[in-house]
């Protein structure tokens, strides 16, 4: 896949959460502002200050109690408000708490108190797990597991000059000298997210005479996209995206399911870090419907960029390249740990080329070697087609970048979209290049972009199908690839979220 | 004998409201003008007196605040609050509205048409510029969302002859663009004005840009190109600054 010019977008978050928060993305011209959370520097900053909510688009839900509309409202000396009614009764009223989820996904309220929601997920937690661990014994202790993404790998392989399997040993060695106890390869989460995404599509091809919704199937992997349909499209546009797991959340499901029974430890007492090209993958991984109720744990506790882990080498003072290489872990026996690997079809997953070539061997019985894009009004938006004489059997497209993903919505609305399925990704050039990745002051973004990508295309890619431990684990884990289990661990679903539009929002 | 302007006729546009924008289209035979209430009026002569030949009504839901012709006078773009834009499409004297741009998260300041007349480009209070291509068949696919403004842009304009895109913010600065590759830069940043740019105009050459700012100066830019005896790259340098009291818009 070809390069996007538009390199300008990379740093801090991805091109949907810096509109929201109103901070212009790092680009290669000019730097505006630095990533929000390079430190101190940037609290000292920011202001508390904000309006009455009117970008808050958390509807605070209060519940209508019955009975006069007049109150007054007392405030205790401990902050406390009560209401206190005509007849004399009080009740406590409740704050109204926005959350780390809500907050992030908020259109553009800006305060410190953001910034400290989201530095609790950060290496200076990741390190007070792995310090508090230091104090127990070990049967107090939490297993911490990471899970690093090839992306990540691959940003912090061109950075210090290193091959993949160099820098997937070496940070395997980093982070258990530091007190990791397992450190896992999210390509292998990823084949389950790959078969769930191309089953889904079969069987929404086969349904299409039934459901008028069921395509264009639009990939789900990326939290961008997922917050932004949620937020601007709603209920139109949320029947079309897959219910598939993005490979951080099948990872979630891996490690705090299946790897917490095999260690026969309950999920919260595992601690599961993820190392992520990007800042969105925070917000996926605080999404409610990825709280396990029972336990009372996220399936992803703590989603690290590779900048941060490129700060907590620093700050360790670890030189990568210098350390012993150590081998690698493997979720189960089945899976070869030699080397890690990947798949085909880009730096964002391949989705679009597994979903193709499987549908075309599927419902048509064609064997698709070599897939041909088709760069279309820029080089972040190319399609692909299935034709046999003369007939398009299947037309696929992928839309990276928030300008081509406003155009297929919008063609989408006007029900002009010609597309089967599309691979939407937030950020230009994909996840490669995404907010989290590491930059390099001294190169031009174009340059270090492309070494990456050839870094990521060197690890040995595999078909999910044949992958050592997929089908065993399907087998074993899940009691079958339609399981209910698979369904609940492997699926998700989305939410419409209800602007409140608020009188104060009027500003000339 | 002072030259000096002389009132022809006075309408009420818009009633009980406020009327924000008049354009005269290419031809100079009809004024659109929008307003409070959400309506767009097209005036024309009829002998001596201005009649309102056409209400666009059903367009849109909260103010218009800019319309624009496109350079052929076929067309006509309206910019709301409403976060949207409409294209309405000339019929002799009736208008259609053939598609609305949509993607804004909220008020929309300000729409241009390049002089070539494919290239449309908004505004709004969500801090970006956005840059729409038209085809043959009259559909407008975004081609660009420039996110590099920090606060409101109230002003987008095009240069005469070049494609070359500047806007105007809350944030103090005018932003030029440009197409590169295949996406469109911020290719410059002209820096001085103390408080919000609300204005911009390109005399007719193209050579200069002047600004007015809420800081009650209007500014004059210049474009020197590559090679110039400043010995500079191609850049735009601030030429002059002139005190004027109201700082009010800026039109050559």
């Amino acid at each position: 896949m070809r390069l996007a010019g538009a390199l300008r977008q990379r740093g801090g978050t991805s091109p949907f959460v810096s509109r929201r928060w109103g901070i212009p993305p790092r680009g290669g011209s000019a730097a505006v502002m630095a990533s929000p959370f390079s430190g101190a520097l940037q609290l000292t900053d920011l202001d508390d200050f904000i309006g009455p909510s009117q970008e808050c688009i958390k509807p605070v839900k209060v519940e209508k109690r019955p009975g006069s509309g007049v109150a007054k409202i007392r405030i205790d000396d401990d902050g406390s408000y009560f209401q206190v009614n005509q007849d004399g009764g009080t009740h406590r009223l409740e704050k109204a708490k926005v959350s780390l989820n809500d907050c992030l996904a908020c259109s553009g309220c800006i305060t410190s108190a953001e910034t400290v929601l989201i530095t609790q997920q950060s290496h200076e937690e990741l390190k007070k797990v792995l310090d508090a661990n230091k104090m127990v014994a070990p049967s107090q202790q939490r297993l911490v597991v990471v899970s690093v993404s090839p992306q990540s790998r691959a940003s912090l392989a061109a950075r210090f000059q290193m091959n993949p399997t160099d820098t997937a040993r070496k940070l395997t060695s980093f982070f258990k000298k530091i007190g990791v106890h397992f450190v896992f390869d999210t390509a292998f989460s990823r084949h389950f997210s790959l078969l769930e995404s191309q089953r889904e599509f079969v069987r929404r091809f086969r349904g299409q005479a039934d459901c008028r919704q069921a395509l264009p199937l639009l990939a789900s992997a990326c939290p961008g996209w997922i917050c932004y349909a949620e937020k601007t499209h709603g209920s139109f546009i949320l029947p079309h995206i897959s219910t598939a797991r993005s490979p951080q959340q099948v990872m979630g499901s891996l490690v705090k399911d299946f790897f917490a029974q095999q260690q026969r430890l309950t999920p919260d007492k595992i601690y599961h870090v993820t190392v992520m090209p990007c800042y969105d993958k925070k917000l996926e991984a605080s999404r409610p419907d990825f709280f396990n109720q029972e336990h009372q744990t996220r399936d992803v506790d703590c989603v690290l960029t590779t900048g941060e882990v490129f700060r907590l080498l620093e700050e360790e003072d670890v030189s990568l390249p210098d350390l012993e290489p150590a081998p690698l872990d493997s979720l189960c026996s089945g899976a070869s740990a030699e080397e890690p690997t990947s798949h085909r079809g880009g730096g964002s997953g391949g989705y679009l080329e597994h979903v193709f070539r499987h549908a075309a061997r599927e419902l048509f019985g064609i064997h698709v070697a070599e897939v041909t894009y088709k760069p279309l009004r820029n080089k972040d938006f190319q399609e692909v087609t299935l034709e046999k004489e003369g007939q398009v059997l299947l037309h696929f497209a992928m839309a990276y970048g928030f300008r081509n993903i406003q155009n297929l919505v919008q063609r989408l609305k006007r029900g002009r979209c010609p597309y089967h399925y599309v691979e939407v990704m937030a950020c230009p050039s994909g996840c490669l290049n995404g907010g989290g990745q590491l930059q390099a002051p001294d190169r031009p973004s174009r340059e270090l972009l492309q070494h990456v990508e050839r870094l990521y295309s060197m690890v040995r890619a595999e078909v999910p199908e044949d992958a050592p431990g997929v089908q065993e684990l399907y087998t074993r884990w899940l009691q079958g690839t339609d399981s209910e289990c698979a369904g609940r661990l492997l699926h998700t679903q989305y939410h419409a979220v209800e602007k409140a539009s608020t009188g104060l929002g009027i500003r000339w | 004998m002072k030259d000096s302007l002389v009132l022809l006729g006075r309408v009420p546009a818009h009633p009980d409201s406020r009327c924000w924008f008049l354009a005269w289209n290419p031809a100079g035979t009809l004024l659109a003008s929008c307003g409070g209430d959400r309506r767009i009026r097209i005036w024309g002569t009829e002998g001596d007196s201005w009649i309102c030949k056409s209400v666009l009504s059903e367009g849109h839901q909260r103010t218009v605040r800019k319309v624009a012709w496109s350079p052929c006078g076929n067309y006509l773009a309206s910019a709301s609050f409403d976060a949207t834009t409409c294209i309405w499409k000339k019929n002799h004297d009736d208008f259609e509205c053939v598609t609305t741009l949509e993607g804004h998260e909220n008020e929309v300041k300000s729409v241009a048409w390049a002089p070539s007349g494919n290239l449309l480009a908004t505004c709004s209070r969500d801090k970006s510029v956005w840059v729409w291509e038209v085809d043959e068949e009259d559909e407008y696919e975004c081609v660009s969302v420039l996110n590099s403004h920090t606060q409101d842009v109230k002003h987008v304009v095009w240069h005469p002859s070049q494609e070359l895109l500047a806007s105007a913010s809350y944030d103090d600065t005018v932003k030029l663009y440009r197409e590169e590759e295949d996406d469109w830069v911020c290719c410059a940043t002209l820096e001085g004005h103390e408080s919000t740019v609300w204005s911009l105009a390109f005399d007719p050459s193209g050579q200069r840009l002047a600004s007015c700012s809420d800081d009650r100066t209007v500014r004059i830019w210049r474009q020197y190109l590559p090679g110039n005896e400043q010995g500079e790259g191609p850049l735009w340098k601030l030429n002059s600054v002139s005190k004027d009291n109201n700082g009010g818009n800026a039109q050559t």
